[in-house]
């Protein structure tokens, strides 16, 4: 080999080796750098932010998707080379952001000046970034910066509903003018608006969403926002469910609920447990006669997810075990038409895939502890296109909703007292948000071995239509329950408790009335008793 | 049915099984103390035996003083007892104080017995059956060297021993001396109070049955003499002596009025030691007389045997079975499914636990109070905890000496000096057994 040719290796082999690391770099600076999704709206919040914003943004994020939108969400870092994919950005509570990020939205602002409704728009949650953007793009006379920290907020739900809440922000800011404004918040007497419009910017000066009311305010003013036509948006009705019903509850005490909301000709929801063996036991027979007569009478039945207590997830065993749940109720003549899941479901991949399963889906106010919070930056459930039902904001003790931006779900507990649960089921007659019935909704859930369509008022399970007229259960008189020796044991115990609680109750009479004797002798031999007897030598 | 389920089941049937039995005895024990209590404990005798004292001390200099001051005090006949003190191969100042006990007190009859490494040193059992042989009683007392007996103590025991040619032994009531000197006492002397209440006077009421609990006792000198003095192998020689009076027909009284007060283990690491030397001599004692929890002709000896089976067995792993429940529970690897299985079961078990102890308090003066009530509660999920891991201790040890032949190791308690509050450690070695 001679110099020149061994130049030349030595070249290719260096250019290959530039190639390649040009080619590691940016591969690993793509992975960092989060691909923004294209959607309806962005939210924005600040970089660096804490775990506390994170749920506020899961709380916009989840009110969003009930609305059918699709969300993108991101820190400022990651979201201001890609403002112009959305028309509507929403700017939460931002604190820390690179220096352009201002001059980015400014650019956005200009291109959408807010005039036409099918514009772009940004939606200022807080405070603190509005004073900022409009001071770097010379519009410091714009506002009023009030130096508080604490405001009294007042917003009117119709004409007859109002709340007031208390806020508390590091200050608080209030556009000059406006061409829309509703609510107000007093701060250092001193009366600003609670939400306004001005051209492409909206601002919402208050940003805790664990406030029912501030989350209220929140959502029928996005609804308000984002309404394309002129007018109110659509009106989206509420649903009263009794949630997380157990076939060992007492069944009379569910008869007696369900029959004063049959009486009522009241649309109900009974949201039951899932059981997955024992379907024939006389108490799930009782039980589930009691669901068929509801689901004859105007109530419909839905599942609850089985409750988690994996880590990590595995969708396959929750499928698993949701698919025998079902099968034991249809067994039983009763037929689930949605699922009922935790909140937080609608943000991790296995959970959106199990949801995948059902056409309507009913969030609850709980959280899955075990699953992972989530790391993606979009709204992912959205484009399985679910009919969504959420949670009512309770904004009093009755949990009535007051928002109709989305479908939601009002809570009766069956822990609660009779008189309780009147309250609120007259509260959601009385309430302007209609009731209304699952069975005037199309659903759908399938499983390995199960399709269950509703529709046009017929059920179809398995490509055989299901008669939903309500037919009493008959009783074996002597049920065989096959307990083996310790199951017998088990049993016995349960039924023993209240003669234990009687034994106990007696054992203790007995031993106070001992106590109470050798106390009053002590006393006597001590005053009137002779000679020595024991000495306390320490 | 998971075996989590059957676990905690089996937790639930032993831990109730033994409640309703330490319920039955409780009852039985405060019958018989209130039944007691409307004596003054004395019986009328025709004559008082020759009675030796024995005190078996090993390094005992800190606690002898006050020890020998409550015996030369008791009231008793004083030409009808001796007090023989085994100096068990002390390397303190020990026989340097008796003698000079000795040397102050002509009147009352002293015998110190000074042994040397060979000859002493290998324990309680040893000392004692040293002490046998000079012995010109015909009557046997017991005291441990940190013991003070109230001055009716011996006479009371004597009185009753002499009444009923079928006691074998009886056995008086201890106090704790040093309860106030820290949290760990305290527990100590409501767990005295309890036991006593319980196992002894409530076995004794419903079956004659009674537990030698090595101090505070007397026995007839021919009967030792027949079964040839203490078992040196024995850890716990007073549980194995009541075993052998059982078979040879005799029983033992428990008399609540003959009181001594004796100092209990004021530090968790010296308590630890002898109760795990107690668990280790239980179970000796247990291995060997398991046999005839089965022999009809055992009599009601087979009861006992079977109580202790069931405290150290039933109660040890149920105990063992129900925490783990709970910590695995309360980390969320563990779940019991068993219907009825309710935590109202663990509070109705509680409420009778602190009950059950309150009624033993309350047949005692000044014991019944506020401060002894929580401390009861308390101790339900400290003290009691403790005794899990000492038993653990206790058994792993006894499977360790076996398996490795390992030289029994009596582990003397170390004593404190109680002057105003103040605690001096007398450290002392260990003498082999």
């Amino acid at each position: 080999m001679n110099f020149n040719t061994m130049c030349k290796r030595w070249l290719i082999c260096f250019a290959m080796y530039a190639l390649s690391a040009i080619y590691w770099q940016s591969a690993v600076w793509a992975a960092d750098h989060k691909q923004i999704e294209k959607g309806d709206i962005l939210i924005i919040y600040s970089d660096g932010s804490d775990k506390n914003t994170g749920k506020m943004v899961s709380d916009m994020v989840e009110i969003l998707t009930y609305q059918s939108f699709k969300v993108s969400y991101g820190t400022a870092a990651e979201c201001m080379d890609d403002l112009n994919k959305f028309s509507y950005v929403i700017c939460y509570d931002i604190t820390t952001y690179p220096s352009e990020f201002p001059e980015k939205l400014r650019v956005y602002e200009e291109n959408h000046t807010g005039e036409t409704k099918e514009g772009g728009h940004i939606f200022f949650v807080g405070n603190e970034f509005l004073k900022a953007y409009l001071d770097q793009t010379g519009r410091d006379q714009a506002y009023e910066y009030i130096n508080s920290t604490t405001g009294k907020i007042r917003y009117n739900f119709d004409d007859l509903t109002q709340r007031t809440s208390m806020a508390k922000e590091p200050f608080f800011l209030f556009l000059k003018s406006y061409n829309y404004k509703n609510g107000s918040l007093i701060v250092s007497e001193k009366e600003g608006y609670a939400c306004a419009r001005e051209g492409a910017l909206t601002h919402l000066p208050v940003t805790d969403f664990d406030d029912p009311l501030i989350k209220a305010v929140f959502i029928k003013e996005v609804a308000q926002w984002k309404w394309p036509f002129n007018g109110s948006p659509n009106i989206f009705p509420q649903y009263i469910v009794i949630n997380k019903v157990y076939p060992y509850e007492d069944p009379e005490k569910l008869m007696g609920v369900v029959k004063m909301l049959v009486k009522g000709k009241t649309p109900f929801v009974i949201s039951v447990m899932p059981m997955y063996v024992n379907g024939d036991y006389p108490a799930m027979v009782r039980f589930c006669e009691i669901l068929r007569y509801a689901q004859a009478n105007g109530g419909a039945v839905i599942i609850n997810a089985p409750i988690n207590q994996m880590n990590p997830f595995d969708k396959n065993v929750v499928l698993d075990y949701l698919a025998q749940a079902l099968a034991i109720y249809n067994k039983q003549g009763v037929y689930p038409l949605a699922l009922q899941v935790p909140r937080n479901w609608l943000f991790h991949p296995d959970t959106i895939e199990i949801m995948r399963h059902f056409k309507t889906i009913v969030t609850s106010n709980e959280e899955d502890p075990y699953l992972d919070p989530s790391e993606g930056n979009t709204n992912e459930v959205y484009k399985d296109g679910h009919q969504w039902i959420g949670s009512s904001v309770a904004l009093d003790d009755l949990g009535t909703s007051y928002v109709s931006a989305y479908s939601t779900a009002v809570w009766i507990s069956m822990e609660e007292d009779p008189s309780e649960i009147l309250s609120k089921i007259n509260a959601c007659r009385s309430s302007r948000i209609p009731l209304k019935s699952l069975w005037d909704m199309e659903h759908s859930y399938w499983m390995e071995k199960d399709l269950m369509t509703y529709g046009n008022q017929g059920l179809i399970l398995n490509q055989k239509k299901q008669d939903l007229s309500f037919l009493p259960s008959t009783y074996e008189k002597n049920f065989d329950y096959h307990r083996n020796m310790l199951q017998r044991f088990s049993k016995d115990l349960t039924s023993q408790n209240r003669l234990l609680i009687f034994m106990v109750g007696i054992t203790s009479l007995v031993f106070l009335l001992f106590i109470l004797f050798a106390r009053y002798n002590n006393r006597r031999n001590y005053f009137f008793g002779s000679g020595e007897k024991e000495k306390d030598q320490s | 049915m998971s075996i989590v389920d059957v676990l905690a089941l089996y937790s639930i049937f032993a831990i109730w099984g033994l409640m309703f039995l330490n319920i039955m005895l409780s009852i039985g024990g405060f019958l018989y103390i209130m039944r007691m209590y409307r004596t003054d404990g004395h019986k009328a005798i025709p004559e008082y035996p020759m009675v030796t004292v024995m005190v078996p001390a090993h390094n005992e200099s800190i606690v002898i003083q006050k020890t020998m001051e409550a015996l030369i005090k008791l009231d008793y006949p004083r030409d009808k007892y001796e007090i023989i003190v085994v100096n068990d191969n002390s390397t303190d100042n020990s026989s340097e104080v008796l003698k000079q006990i000795q040397h102050d007190n002509p009147e009352s009859r002293i015998i110190v017995i000074n042994t040397d490494n060979i000859v002493g040193g290998k324990g309680k059992s040893n000392a004692l059956n040293i002490a046998l042989s000079v012995a010109s009683g015909t009557v046997i007392a017991i005291y441990d060297a940190d013991n003070t007996p109230e001055r009716q103590a011996l006479k009371i025991l004597v009185e009753n021993l002499m009444s009923d040619d079928k006691l074998g032994a009886v056995i008086g009531k201890f106090r704790t001396r040093n309860k106030y000197a820290s949290l760990l006492t305290r527990f100590v002397n409501i767990e005295t109070l309890a036991y006593q209440c319980m196992n002894q006077a409530g076995r004794f009421f419903f079956f004659k049955l009674c537990t030698i609990p090595g101090t505070n006792y007397v026995i007839r000198r021919e009967l030792i003499d027949q079964m040839g003095g203490w078992d040196v192998n024995a850890l716990a020689e007073d549980t194995e002596i009541s075993f052998r009076l059982y078979r040879m027909g005799y029983y033992i009284k428990f008399i609540p009025h003959a009181v001594t007060w004796e100092q209990e283990p004021q530090i968790l690491k010296q308590w630890f030691k002898q109760r795990t030397r107690w668990v280790k001599g239980n179970l000796y004692v247990l291995k060997s007389n398991f046999k005839y929890a089965f022999d009809p002709e055992a009599g009601r000896m087979r009861l006992d045997v079977i109580y202790y089976a069931l405290v150290y067995l039933l109660m040890f792993t149920s105990l063992v079975f129900s925490d783990l429940i709970f910590v695995m529970g309360i980390l969320g690897f563990w779940y019991v499914t068993l219907g009825g299985f309710s935590s109202l079961l663990w509070e109705m078990a509680i409420l009778l636990f602190v009950l059950n102890v309150a009624i033993t308090l309350s047949v005692e003066k000044n014991e019944f109070n506020f401060s002894n009530l929580l401390l009861t509660f308390v101790m339900l999920f400290t003290y009691a905890k403790l005794w899990v891991l000492v038993v653990l201790n206790g058994m792993i040890q006894g499977v360790q000496d076996r398996l490795f032949n390992k030289e029994v190791i009596w582990d003397k308690t170390e004593r404190f000096e109680e002057d105003g509050g103040k605690r001096k450690e007398k450290k002392t070695g260990n003498t082999k057994k």
